[in-house]
Order: structure tokens, then C-alpha cells, then sequence
């Protein structure tokens, strides 16, 4: 197996299952904001600024490695 | 290899030599996404910028790649292809537009106008011509319509939803012009990108580290200008000092604490950088991939039912994450630089219709790092 063969499969499925960890995690968070804004409608706003950040720090955490995968796909 | 030879177009090189800078069809369409010396308007024509070099003490001015390489001074590995015995690049893995010079010493201060400059100054110049505007428009009467009111909006979303509910107050109408100008500078930069023929500026790691070092500069200046020397020291600590445990616990744990605590200073900023970064390139990347299957499959079929659904589909989330973007980074700076502007009483950020908890409990109030 050539080097580069390795790289290329190593970032497809690095880049997989990076978006495993970040659907699971945003999904967690959008259903507890979900249900909270369900028992108390009239904190909704609140609510969905923090679910916004929140799901920004999770997708941040998911494009770190997404940008190793690019770095191993294209170098 | 011969059996994967059916599968490979006739476009790629048969990757029979071990050698991860061999030129690929993807990484040639992901060139794209770099920085440039040229503005390539594709079937118009190209438009060079200039290379601007102050080098060993005198100034060198370039109109074009042509001319570069034609100087006798300079040579660069744009166009050609890596040939060992013709090109003084010793390396095939030195970066495809790079600029060396001919007797390998290394380049001075290089102030060329590259794309990324280009689309910014194109931002910056769109920018200003709104805000002209919209001022113009602000003093001849109050009430507020057209351009006016759409940029109006814009900045009462970020001082009311921003800057006032996370930043105390005489920090927060001190620092107000640079999270306008953070907002608006990165909103535009990303929408850019979308436009044809057209850069982002913001997908390359040097712009976004730039705005993030602004936000940590910021950060760190307020720290210690609201909290002084000691309060900011005692932050390192994370509010151990104040828990009741025994002077054994303390000191262990003061020595995990403090350095994870540093890191947390400088992972923050980090982290800044990197999201508004990825975010960018991501966008550009899977519609450039989509585009590639094209090329790929050499199938009309594929572009009509596959491509180009997909791709407007890509393209629309891309000018949505580009406006949530430039919030999360402006809300996030707000964030940082609010949990610093408070005079260390209560460190918590909540919406101020909420119960204060009982007791402020500082392990939690670290809770927003990353």
C-alpha cells in the first residue's frame, strides 16, 4: 500500500467519522432545545441563541478534524 | 495496478510512483481555494496582480508572473510542472506558487497584492460605499427606509442581541466599533466568496488568525485593564483558592489547573480561527467535489440530476453558514471579552431574566471554554 493510498483513505474515514461525534452531539443539543422550548415557550428566544452557539462550539470541533483530513488529502 | 486502470479516467496520471505531491485531479481543483497571484475571470481572461518585493534593501515591482519570470532575479513554479533539470525548485514538494529567488537566499518582505488582498480591499470598498450611503441617508430624516434600514437592523441586532447582554457596561460601548467592525467585516468577506469568480477571503488560516489575534489582543487588554494584576492571576487558578478542601488537594490540583488554564487562554482565540476557516473552505470544497464528479464520471447524466441540485443546495446552506458565521464569531469574542469585563463578582453569563444560582460556583463559570 503505497503512502499516499493511505493518506487518502485515512482522511475519508477520519472526515467520517468526525461527522459521526458532531451529528450525535448537535443532535442531543437541538432535542433538549426542543423540549425546553416546548415546557416554557416564552424563554424560546433565549433558548435558541444558546442552541446556535452551542451547535457553532460542536461544529468547531468537528472542522478541526475535518482540517487534518484535507491537509492528509491534498499534501 | 492494472486492474484499477479502467476505473481511473484518462485525465489522471496513473498513480504508479509513491509520491504524495504527484498532481491529482482533485488537487488541482482544490488550488482553486488558494491564494493567487492572478484574478482568473475564466473564459474573459485573467487579470495579474502585481508582486511587490522590498528585498535586500531595494524595492521590486512585478506587473505579472511573465514578467517575474523573465527578471532574472526571481523564478516561481506556477505554470510549469516540477522538472528537476530545468528548474532551480529543488523539492517537488515546494508549494505550487511559491516565489524563490534564483541564488536561494530568502526573500525579504513580500507585499504582493495576492487574491485574498484583492477581495478584501473588494469588501472593504462595498462596505464603505453602503455605510456612505446609509449615513448620507441617516441625516436627512428619521425615519428610516431602504439601505438604510437594512444596515440600521444590522447594527441594533449587534449592540442589543451582542455586545449588551454579554459585555458590562463601559467596556461595552468602548468596544462597540470593533464588533461592528468584526460583524460586518466578516459577513461581507464570506459573502464574497459566493460571488462569481470570486475569492473567499476569509478561507485562508492567515485572515482569520489575524481577526482572532485581535479578539485575544482585545481579550487580554480588557482582563487586565477591568480586573487588575491580581484578580486576572487569581482567573488562571479557575476560583480554586476559594473551595474548601485540604492545602494537599489544592496544591495538586493547582498543578493540573494552571496550566490547563493557560492553554484555555490561547485554545479559545484558536479555536476562533479555525471554525470561520473550515467553515469557509468546507463550503467550497464539497461543491468543488460535486463538481469534480462531473470530470469524474465524464457523464452528462450525472451533472444534470446530481450536480447541480445538490450543488444550489450546498451553495444556499453556504450563504446561510457564512452570515451564522460571522454571528458566532462576533458572539463568541463578545463572550470571551464579557466574562473578562466583569469586575470578577459573578462570572456567570446568563439571560437576565433568570434566577441567579445561589451560590456562584467558579468551577462552572470556566464552563464557556473550550
Amino acid at each position: 500500500m503505497n503512502p499516499s493510498g493511505l493518506a487518502f483513505l485515512g482522511a475519508g474515514i477520519g472526515a467520517g467519522v468526525a461527522v459521526l461525534g458532531a451529528g450525535q452531539g448537535i443532535g442531543k443539543l437541538v432535542a433538549s432545545a426542543i423540549e425546553s422550548q416546548a415546557r416554557q415557550p416564552e424563554m424560546s428566544g433565549g433558548l435558541r441563541t444558546t442552541m446556535i452557539i452551542g451547535a457553532a462550539l460542536i461544529e468547531g470541533i468537528a472542522l478541526f478534524a475535518l482540517v487534518i483530513c484535507i491537509i492528509l488529502a491534498t499534501k | 495496478m492494472a486492474a484499477t486502470d479502467t476505473l481511473t479516467p484518462t485525465t489522471i496520471p496513473s498513480s504508479a510512483a509513491a509520491d504524495s505531491a504527484q498532481p491529482n485531479f482533485f488537487s488541482q481543483m482544490f488550488g482553486n481555494l488558494g491564494n493567487h497571484h492572478e484574478v482568473d475571470f475564466s473564459p474573459i481572461g485573467k487579470l495579474p496582480l502585481p508582486y511587490i518585493f522590498f528585498d535586500q534593501g531595494s524595492w521590486h515591482l512585478y506587473g505579472s508572473t511573465e514578467s517575474l519570470q523573465e527578471s532574472g532575479i526571481y523564478t516561481t513554479n506556477i505554470d510549469k510542472q516540477f522538472d528537476p533539470s530545468k528548474s532551480i525548485i529543488s523539492s517537488p514538494l515546494t508549494e505550487k506558487g511559491s516565489v524563490l529567488r534564483i541564488d536561494h537566499k530568502p526573500i525579504g518582505l513580500d507585499l504582493s497584492i495576492t487574491s485574498n488582498l484583492f477581495f478584501l480591499g473588494f469588501a472593504a470598498v462595498v462596505l464603505f460605499i453602503v455605510l456612505r450611503i446609509s449615513a448620507a441617508k441617516a441625516k436627512k430624516s428619521l425615519v428610516p427606509s431602504g439601505l438604510r434600514n437594512l444596515v440600521e437592523v444590522l447594527i441594533v441586532f449587534v449592540r442589543d442581541d451582542i455586545v449588551a447582554p454579554n459585555v458590562a457596561e463601559p467596556y461595552g460601548e468602548a468596544l462597540l466599533p470593533f464588533f461592528l467592525t468584526v460583524f460586518f467585516f466578516i459577513l461581507l468577506a464570506n459573502l464574497t466568496g459566493l460571488l462569481p469568480w470570486a475569492h473567499t477571503p476569509t478561507s485562508s488560516i492567515e485572515i482569520t488568525a489575524a481577526l482572532a489575534l485581535c479578539t485575544f489582543v482585545i481579550t487580554q487588554f480588557v482582563g487586565l485593564r477591568a480586573l487588575g494584576i491580581k484578580t486576572f492571576l487569581k482567573h488562571l487558578t479557575a476560583g480554586l483558592l476559594d473551595m474548601e478542601v485540604s492545602p494537599i488537594m489544592k496544591g495538586l490540583l493547582l498543578l493540573i489547573m494552571i496550566p490547563i488554564e493557560i492553554m484555555g487562554i490561547f485554545t479559545k482565540p484558536f479555536a476562533l480561527a479555525i471554525r470561520l476557516f473550515a467553515n469557509m473552505t468546507a463550503g467550497h470544497i464539497v461543491i468543488f467535489a460535486l463538481i469534480g464528479l462531473v470530470f469524474l464520471f465524464h457523464s452528462l447524466i450525472v451533472g444534470v440530476f446530481v450536480t447541480v441540485p445538490f450543488a444550489v443546495f450546498v451553495y444556499l446552506l453556504e450563504i446561510f453558514v457564512a452570515t451564522l458565521q460571522a454571528y458566532i464569531f462576533t458572539i463568541l469574542s463578545a463572550l470571551f471579552i464579557g466574562m473578562m469585563a466583569h469586575s470578577g463578582e459573578d462570572e456567570h453569563v446568563h439571560d437576565h431574566d433568570m434566577p441567579h444560582p445561589p451560590n456562584g460556583d467558579h468551577l462552572t463559570a470556566t464552563g464557556f471554554g473550550m
